[in-house]
């Protein structure tokens, strides 16, 4: 999944580019990187697909790195910030469209979270049995630190119709178009679908006891202005 | 499709889970972005779906969908049981009202691959009906099952067909013997000839569900075919009812 090649000619334009646009939080090593005489290789399709990125997967990405990470929203910024360098890095994750695979971003989010346990689990003196273990549990603990069986069974408990439609969009990746296509429905119904879907998870995780930032349409958002 | 940002000066909403789940134009997406960022109202809509979008974000592909190389091959040797070339073994259709055991089923077939497949054809051979409603509601779901084996390409097929109505039908399959890296297409064959795309996928050595939606009445369905995307039928599974015609 890598092209040593085209990383090499993209990599400091790229990271100028992402220290732009992530200034919050931007820290020293991503910054060390910087070469601002570098030629400008990125083009403005590149910056496109690489805004696109962030507009789209950034706030996802936290939402879901914050909940990993058991609320510890700085650490989840920076794994975002990891994430979305790392995609520019490896234009090759990216689909016909130009648009970088989710499964491959949140794949590699979770990947870099899991390294970062694991090195804050390992301590010198203690590599031996008790070290294989741990380095085992990272992984294990990962999947075990919210509990996926209850978002699949909310998941499972949608209409057919909505289910399909959630399925096929988020997990398949398909546009709405080709959903539309494939379920021989109008791309207006695939709309609506994918809305009353995603709405009907969201009560259906509710009702499991999963907890949201925001736990109803009355309770608005800490970030108002 | 309609217009982003609709007649009371905020981002349609039913637009802002297909824009975080990266299914609109870029450039459609600009538009809702830069609204978000000057609209606390649609902010507060927008991190409700965000927050949803995340949680989806905790299954893998291979939790929820089939047609991945993802599920590990538990018991690939059982299904050419009923071998046979072509046609097949009928199991039975009939009337069954069970919403929830069909909302399950995906993930455990995963979970459970061909094994689980061939439990629910055989559970189908014997039942006329399966009566299951944990929920309350039950919603008639009229389904169709049936296997079979190529002896001369080695490829197996279980076909499970769920009607949804008026929309159509759900169409899943679990198959196996198929040749690693070689694209195969399922079709779905009417009883007037007429031929739809299932779905189409990358065979692996492993058992591999695939799964796709027609919209045809179930009752209209003959038989379906696992054919070489670029070539010939690799193995056809008749839907009990339908005559015994070799396709080869």
């Amino acid at each position: 999944m890598t092209a040593p090649s085209t990383v090499t000619l993209r990599r400091p334009a790229a990271t100028v580019f992402i220290v732009g646009q992530l200034s919050s939080s931007t820290d020293g090593d991503v910054a060390r990187d910087v070469q601002p005489t570098a030629r400008a290789v990125t083009t403005t399709a590149d910056a496109d697909a690489l805004r696109h990125l962030q507009q789209v997967h950034g706030p996802v990405l936290l939402s879901f790195l914050t909940r990993l990470t058991k609320g510890d929203v700085h650490r989840a910024e920076d794994i975002v910030q990891e994430t979305l360098l790392r995609a520019w890095r490896n234009p090759d994750a990216r689909n016909s469209d130009g648009r970088w695979s989710r499964g491959w971003l949140f794949t590699v989010a979770k990947r870099i979270l899991i390294d970062q346990i694991r090195a804050a689990e390992v301590r010198p003196e203690e590599r031996s049995d008790e070290y294989i273990d741990a380095h085992a549990r990272a992984e294990d603990g990962i999947d075990k630190l919210v509990d996926a069986g209850e978002v699949r069974a909310a998941l499972n408990s949608l209409p057919e119709r909505l289910r399909v439609t959630l399925i096929e969009i988020y997990f398949q990746e398909r546009s709405v178009s080709e959903v539309a296509d494939l379920l021989a429905v109008p791309p207006g119904t695939v709309k609506s679908r994918t809305f009353y879907g995603l709405k009907a998870l969201r009560e259906a995780l509710i009702n499991r006891g999963f907890t949201f930032r925001t736990s109803g349409p009355e309770s608005g958002t800490e970030r108002d202005g | 499709m309609a217009d982003i940002i609709g007649s009371d000066a905020h981002v349609d909403q039913e637009l802002l889970g297909l824009h975080y789940m990266d299914a609109l134009d870029p450039a459609q997406s600009d538009v809702i972005h830069r609204h978000l960022e000057e609209c606390s109202a649609c902010r507060a809509q927008a991190d409700e779906v965000i927050d949803t979008v995340a949680a989806l974000a905790l299954l893998g592909i291979d939790d929820v969908v089939t047609g991945t190389a993802a599920t590990p091959p538990p018991a690939p040797a059982r299904a050419p049981a009923r071998s046979g070339t072509g046609p097949v073994r009928p199991s039975g259709r009939g009337g069954s009202t069970r919403p929830g055991q069909k909302k399950g089923r995906t993930g455990k077939l995963l979970r459970a691959g061909s094994l689980l497949a061939l439990v629910l054809v055989l559970a189908g051979l014997g039942l006329a009906t399966l009566v299951r409603s944990p929920q309350g509601k039950p919603t008639p779901v009229v389904t169709a099952a049936a296997v079979a084996t190529d002896r001369t390409t080695g490829a197996s097929a279980s076909v499970m067909v769920t009607s949804e109505g008026d929309d159509g039908v759900i169409i899943r399959a679990t198959v196996s013997g198929l040749r690693e890296g070689t694209a195969y297409v399922l079709y779905a064959v009417t009883s007037d000839s007429a031929t739809g795309e299932v779905s189409r996928w990358t065979g692996t050595a492993a058992v591999q569900d695939v799964s796709g939606f027609l919209p045809v009445r179930i009752g209209d369905l003959s038989f379906f075919t696992v054919s070489l995307a670029d070539g010939g039928p690799v193995v056809s599974v008749y839907l009990p009812g339908v005559p015994v015609a070799p396709t080869r």
